[in-house]
């Protein structure tokens, strides 16, 4: 009878979530206490940047604030899961990771291969078939469009074979196989022998690039397309070792595993590859890591066989809950999305406690979210641009020029010359200025009062209306002031930032 | 934060005797010991210019089309008729005849010579002009280390260093750095007055969340600032140059910017690169080329000699160069396709002796007959001339220590 009560008190503070059970579990083993919930302004912000791209708008957080409905997270979380915005940003993001080098010159091919990716996420494809697909796809790829990855990663590219293992290895199996090319892993069990052995699945395979693409002529569609598609071609043979001239690498997955009799090398890679318990874990850690900003194993790509996981118990029971579930991605999100770390603030608590996920870290935006997060807060995608008197697509030049600054830099440090674009550029000095086709010269023709404009520039910028503090220190009674204002709103880490 | 790192690779990953062996520290002094050069200034060819065509003429043969070969004041050395001016300079201007890649794709290619790294999925090296500015480059200093003019590509920048060493682009030579000018409708008191209010914002988030990412950033903001109003901006200032020297250089973009380049060297800037695009000839190669020859044979001949005159050549390297040549093969539409197998490119100064020729390519074009140079071996013998240790490892964030180049030794025939 007593222990009948112990139990029942324990379940009762125990959390039902797994996820919860395990990372409380942590904190309590190390003393640390926990950020707070995060309000409702700080998720819905936290959710629209990781699901959307994009921060919200002003009447979508006033709604989503006012709504007194308790499960009104997880019917946010569960609408956006199947928006289009989601299928747009999620497979950006997936274009991204699988582009293994820039091929403009095909960009044809990458374009249809992006629409399949917004498929396969609209669609929720189960994980494993999509690793499959992607390495067994043949083309052409404006029939087949899978076939995008491996099209694009052996293109014009000597280093075809083992860029494209090196990327799946990272992706599919959380880790890095490349340095073993040249020598033998130094921290970790790869040998340059397994690399290649790896690689050899890929070898035979090579990109043909066609610019009359058959099927849509053959449709009776007027233009000439152009696709691509992977020739397998065994007279390639298997790549020779460096060093050890005599032995070549044959198809050796690292385990052993190797192609069945008639099976073809890269059909035999993705049977080895999603058979592997690895495979679900990487798959859980990757999606864990870009909802929460650091990885169970991290970084993403920094599974070794000296490197313990943060929580392995964690990891290894999702990993197992995704497996049966069917590689479910959208039901593996949305566990992660609504357990009890995701949700903290980032507030309070120290830095320190970020690695066991007692604190949401602050992190910049990706350039892209960025510069669509600039777009919405300004209503710059609004401006009317006209050259020689012909109407332009407004954002491209805006665009490229923002990308120009962003995109190369590392994403962990701020550059003085980022700084300097926020500051003083033409993009950022169009769109904060008082122009009728902008949000700020919109929101002076509609609204008087200084107060409820100061509260609208704060919720298209900081996703959260203004302290009674900062109410107080910013005046937004002239277009000139607010014109101030969204400057300084814009250019704050606040803003740049995901937290 | 590389320092600590570095160190602590060594200890941990090598062991005493690897380490005893790579002493870089001890390297580094005796690279510094013998580097001459402060500086460099990068002509870049983007589009790739062929060889044949500027700097290794065929005369007589099939390969080689309507623009002769013509002597110049370096004895038996010979270029295109196109470049007189650069010919009269030609005894402080070396030629290495026979770099080789395998990159024949604009983006490769341009990566491989703007980092001396073959293109690898898992890393963005830096540029070479963000290493020099890490090792070269003055703390003190208000202007950055590592400028680019007209840049049309991407340069790989900073990559994993810090972010003072990433590339500053100035767009038009005569205009400062760009970014650098208040937005029209801004003066500096209203610039005050929005910095104060970006202060507050900052203040009230920190206060909040203490976070590493707000702090990098006061810190970008203040150099930011202080680069906005540093009196040293009036290096980018070309009007208080003597007319008659502007007109030499040309009064092309690409002329003044080899003058703005001389100004940013002479001023403690480590690495400057002008940008000078359109040699990506597939048809009409030489209806193309001839406008471009024109605008590069008075700038680059000037800039050498101006460097010259003002003593600064010693200390200065200047390299020109592009990420591939062209084919030899004149095709259908009379222009050249990317030929990455053997092309040219030419030094001068900072420590590297003039008018001499390294390697030779087929009496065609086709291929490097004598003496091949890599990619890297032009990287290294940069780096050699500045006296920066190419051996020197950072640690990566993956965990992997990244050496400044992998391989290729110094063109010792230059030096």
């Amino acid at each position: 009878m007593r222990l009948t009560a112990l139990v029942l008190a324990a379940l009762a503070a125990a959390p039902a979530d797994p996820i919860d059970r395990r990372i409380e579990e942590r904190w309590k083993a190390e003393g640390a206490t926990p950020a707070g919930v995060a309000d409702d302004y700080e998720f819905f912000r936290r959710l629209s940047i990781d699901l959307r791209g994009v921060i919200p708008e002003p009447a979508e957080i006033r709604a989503f604030a006012a709504d007194r409905a308790p499960d009104k997270r997880e019917r946010i979380v569960d609408a956006w899961l199947r928006s289009d915005a989601f299928a747009a940003w999620w497979s950006h993001r997936w274009a991204e990771d699988l582009t293994v080098q820039p091929t403009p010159k095909i960009a044809e091919v990458s374009e249809s291969f992006r629409g399949w990716l917004r498929d396969a996420v609209r669609t929720n494809m189960p994980y494993d078939r999509f690793a499959r697909r992607l390495l067994t796809a043949k083309g052409p790829s404006d029939l087949d469009p899978a076939a995008g990855f491996l099209v694009t990663g052996f293109w014009n590219n000597p280093e075809g074979p083992k860029d494209v293992i090196d990327r799946t290895a990272r992706i599919f199996l959380g880790t890095q196989i490349r340095c073993a090319e040249c020598h033998d892993h130094p921290f970790d069990a790869w040998t340059q022998e397994e690399f290649y052995g790896m690689a050899s699945f890929l070898w035979q395979a090579r990109t043909e690039i066609s610019q009359n693409g058959g099927a849509m002529m053959a449709a009776g569609t007027m233009a000439p397309a152009q696709t691509g598609r992977i020739v397998d071609d065994a007279a390639k043979g298997n790549p020779a070792i460096p060093g050890a001239s005599k032995e070549t690498g044959a198809p050796k997955y690292k385990d052993g595993g190797a192609p069945l009799p008639g099976e073809p090398r890269r059909t035999a890679l993705a049977r080895l590859l999603v058979q592997d318990r690895q495979f679900a874990r990487a798959a859980v850690n990757r999606h864990w890591g870009m909802l929460l900003g650091r990885g169970l194993v991290h970084p993403l790509d920094g599974f070794t066989s000296t490197r313990k996981p943060s929580h392995p118990e964690l990891l290894d029971e999702m990993a197992e809950e995704f497996v049966r579930s069917g590689y479910d991605v959208r039901k593996l999100l949305r566990s992660i999305l609504l357990s009890r770390p995701y949700q903290l603030s980032s507030k309070s608590g120290d830095s320190a406690a970020e690695r066991i996920f007692a604190r949401t870290p602050v992190t910049p935006l990706g350039p892209d979210a960025l510069f669509s997060s600039l777009v919405r807060a300004t209503g710059l995608d609004g401006l009317k641009v006209t050259s020689k008197g012909k109407p332009e697509p407004p954002l491209k030049g805006l665009r490229e020029a923002f990308l120009r600054e962003f995109r190369p830099a590392a994403p962990s440090e701020p550059t003085i010359s980022q700084g300097l674009f926020f500051m003083n550029s033409d993009v950022v000095a169009r769109g904060v200025k008082a122009d009728p086709d902008l949000r700020l010269g919109k929101l002076l023709a509609s609204e008087p009062d200084p107060a409820r404009r100061l509260e609208e520039l704060f919720l298209a910028t900081l996703s959260r209306p203004p302290s009674p503090k900062e109410a107080k220190a910013f005046a937004a009674g002239t277009a000139s002031e607010c014109e101030n204002v969204l400057w300084a709103l814009l250019n704050s880490t606040e803003f740049v930032t995901r937290h | 934060m590389c320092e600590l790192h570095r160190r602590s690779f060594l200890r941990i990953g090598l062991g005493a005797t690897a380490a005893a062996s790579l002493s870089p520290a001890l390297l580094g002094q005796e690279a510094a010991r013998r580097a001459t050069a402060k500086a460099v200034i990068v002509l870049f060819m983007e589009g790739g210019p062929s060889h044949i065509d500027t700097f290794d003429p065929k005369p007589g043969k099939e390969t080689n089309g309507p623009f002769k070969a013509i002597p110049t004041a370096a004895p038996g050395v010979e270029i295109c008729e196109h470049l007189p001016r650069l010919a009269a300079e030609m005894k402080d201007v070396s030629l290495i005849r026979s770099l080789t890649s395998k990159e024949g794709d604009h983006g490769r290619g341009q990566y491989i010579v703007r980092t001396g790294h073959v293109p690898e999925p898992a890393v963005t090296h830096p540029a070479m002009g963000a290493y020099v500015s890490r090792e070269l480059g003055d703390p003190k200093a208000a202007l950055p280390a590592f400028i680019t003019v007209q840049l049309k590509g991407a340069s790989p920048g900073a990559a994993f260093l810090r972010m003072e060493h990433a590339p500053y682009g100035v767009d038009r030579p005569g205009e400062p750095i760009h970014n650098l000018r208040y937005p029209e409708g801004v003066d500096a008191g209203r610039f005050r007055d929005r910095m104060a209010m970006l202060r507050e914002l900052e203040e009230g988030f920190d206060r909040e969340r203490s976070a590493a990412y707000a702090a990098g950033r006061r810190e970008a903001y203040g150099k930011a600032d202080r680069l906005m109003h540093t009196p040293d901006l009036k290096a980018f200032d070309l009007s208080g140059e003597d007319a008659g020297l502007r007109d030499r250089y040309g009064r092309s973009p690409f002329g003044q910017g080899c003058l703005l380049a001389r100004r940013l060297v002479e001023r403690g800037v480590r690495y400057v690169e002008v940008n000078l695009g359109g040699w990506d000839t597939h048809g009409d190669n030489f209806g193309k080329m001839r406008p471009l020859l024109d605008v590069l044979d008075p700038a680059y001949a000037t800039l050498v000699r101006d460097l010259r005159e003002r003593g600064l050549l010693g200390e200065t390297l200047v390299v020109w160069m592009g990420e591939f040549g062209r084919t030899p093969r004149i095709n259908g539409q009379n222009g050249r396709d990317h030929w990455p197998k053997a092309f040219s490119a030419a030094l001068s100064g900072g420590g590297v002796q003039g008018g001499r020729v390294v390697g030779a390519t087929d009496p065609l074009g086709f291929e490097v007959q004598d003496r091949p140079v890599t990619v890297e071996g032009l990287a290294s013998t940069m780096y050699h001339c500045l006296g920066v240790d190419p051996r020197k490892p950072t640690m990566h964030a993956s965990g992997r220590p990244i050496r400044i180049l992998n391989g290729g030794a110094p063109v010792r025939e230059l030096l």
